[in-house]
């Protein structure tokens, strides 16, 4: 059926304006992206067999019984050996926080955080965009802002939260960032992603902070979204150029971003501060 | 004459969209969605509209994960010069119209590269020609594939 170029033009016109409406409510309005969220959830199947299909191919020479019991013990072994891996960083910053606390002798308790496990539909095949698809959405208490963890690190957040599946925002994509403390020396800065996925900056550090190549960043815990204490990045190379006014360092995610199949979502204990935070916010006319 | 074959269509070019790569590799895999679009709005172009262009794209948006409206609005704009120049290049050779392929698909990335500058989003524009020029390899593959498909359950062609 021919159309006039009049209508075409006329419905050219018509999705310009709706498209600046979408993106300007996908900015503005928190129920776009809540919409979107349930929406994209419909594709999940479509994912999730794309990615079975995928892993399939790859693991179609398996195929003697010995070996599908061997893969299915390896499995549960492997996601066993992940929710140790992450107690394990956890243990590690809580051993350091507590060596600072014992010297300083005052120290409160610090109560653990929980995990739940998930799988990795699907990663977002733009390479303009590093997001992914895990297997748990409302049902499983995911909510929006939630860390997500691997076995060596911090991997992103939860940025949309469907019925059944969740988006979660790598710390890679050039739109994340993520504050950290560097291990060694305390200094806090900002990690950005740069869209590639090996590959963080720390932005705004001046050329005299304590940063070296191979130093370890761990969450901050300031801005109340990433529990403090997980590994994040090292520090990769740290150029200091005369006249400039911050330093350029670049940073290697220590979590495999781009090939990841299972993940953990970190459930937080609330805390003291928590709830005090969360009823500032409530407070209508707070100033 | 059947809307089963669209569906069908679609479905797979959804499937092949979602289909995970390494990052390496991203940038090398055809623009699925893009060529489909680009063989109805030449032969079926009583599936292929503007506004369909435009909910397509959207679908796209969601299943990557990109900004909302910047598929839709690249594929809609494609959609809208391809129906321009339609009976012009349904009558070019295969060769021509791989460039052609090319520069749609080219199209189609650089309006959703623009909406995601516009939503503070980054993005080299030159890997998106990459992306065009492999899609623009396949379309003689897609193109046969469709139309032999389409002649043998008979979908009526403009």
């Amino acid at each position: 059926m021919f159309q006039p170029h009049s209508t075409s033009g006329a419905q050219l016109l018509f999705v310009t304006v709706l498209s600046g409406l979408l993106l300007l409510g996908e900015n503005t309005l928190e129920s776009v992206g809540q919409v979107r969220g349930q929406i994209s959830s419909l594709f999940s199947p479509l994912q999730s067999l794309a990615n079975h299909s995928v892993q399939w191919i790859a693991g179609s020479a398996q195929t003697n019984t010995e070996r599908r019991h061997l893969s299915a013990e390896i499995q549960r072994l492997t996601l066993e050996n992940e929710r140790l891996m992450v107690r394990q960083q956890r243990m590690h910053a809580l051993e350091s926080e507590n060596n600072d606390l014992r010297a300083s002798l005052a120290a409160a308790a610090r109560l653990d955080d929980e995990f739940v496990h998930a799988e990795v539909l699907a990663h977002s095949p733009d390479p303009f965009i590093q997001r992914m698809v895990i297997n748990r959405g409302f049902s499983a208490r995911a909510a929006t802002g939630q860390a997500v963890l691997d076995m060596n690190g911090l991997v992103g957040q939860v940025v949309e939260v469907g019925s059944l599946s969740s988006q979660v925002l790598l710390l890679t994509d050039a739109s994340h960032q993520v504050p950290v403390t560097v291990e060694r020396s305390g200094y806090k800065a900002i990690a950005r992603g740069t869209g590639h996925p090996d590959q963080l900056e720390l932005i705004n550090v001046p050329p005299t902070a304590e940063i070296e190549p191979g130093d370890l960043l761990r969450t901050s815990g300031l801005g109340q979204r990433f529990p403090q204490g997980y590994p994040v990045a090292r520090v990769v190379s740290v150029t200091r150029q005369p006249g400039q006014a911050f330093a350029k360092i670049l940073a290697a995610p220590v979590a495999q971003t781009d090939r990841l199949d299972r993940v953990m979502l970190v459930y937080r204990t609330q805390t003291a501060r928590d709830r005090a935070f969360a009823t500032l916010e409530v407070v209508p006319g707070d100033s | 004459m059947t809307p089963l074959f669209p569906i069908g269509v679609l479905v797979v070019v959804w499937f092949l969209s979602a289909i995970p790569l390494p990052f390496e590799y991203q940038i090398y895999w055809p623009l699925w969605l893009a060529l489909s679009a680009f063989w109805f709005a030449l032969y079926a172009p009583r599936f292929m509209g503007v506004v369909i262009a435009w909910f397509l794209g959207l679908s796209l948006d969601l299943l990557l994960g990109a900004p909302l409206a910047s598929y839709a609005f690249g594929l809609a704009l494609a959609v809208y010069l391809a129906g321009l120049f339609r009976l012009r290049l349904r009558h070019l050779t295969m060769p021509q119209q791989i460039l052609v392929a090319v520069a749609f698909c080219w199209v189609t990335l650089q309006g959703a590269v623009w909406v995601r500058w516009l939503s503070g989003g980054q993005g080299n524009p030159l890997l998106s020609t990459v992306t065009a020029c492999v899609s623009g390899l396949v379309w003689p593959l897609v193109s046969l594939s469709l139309n032999r498909i389409a002649r043998r359950i008979s979908v009526e062609r403009v």
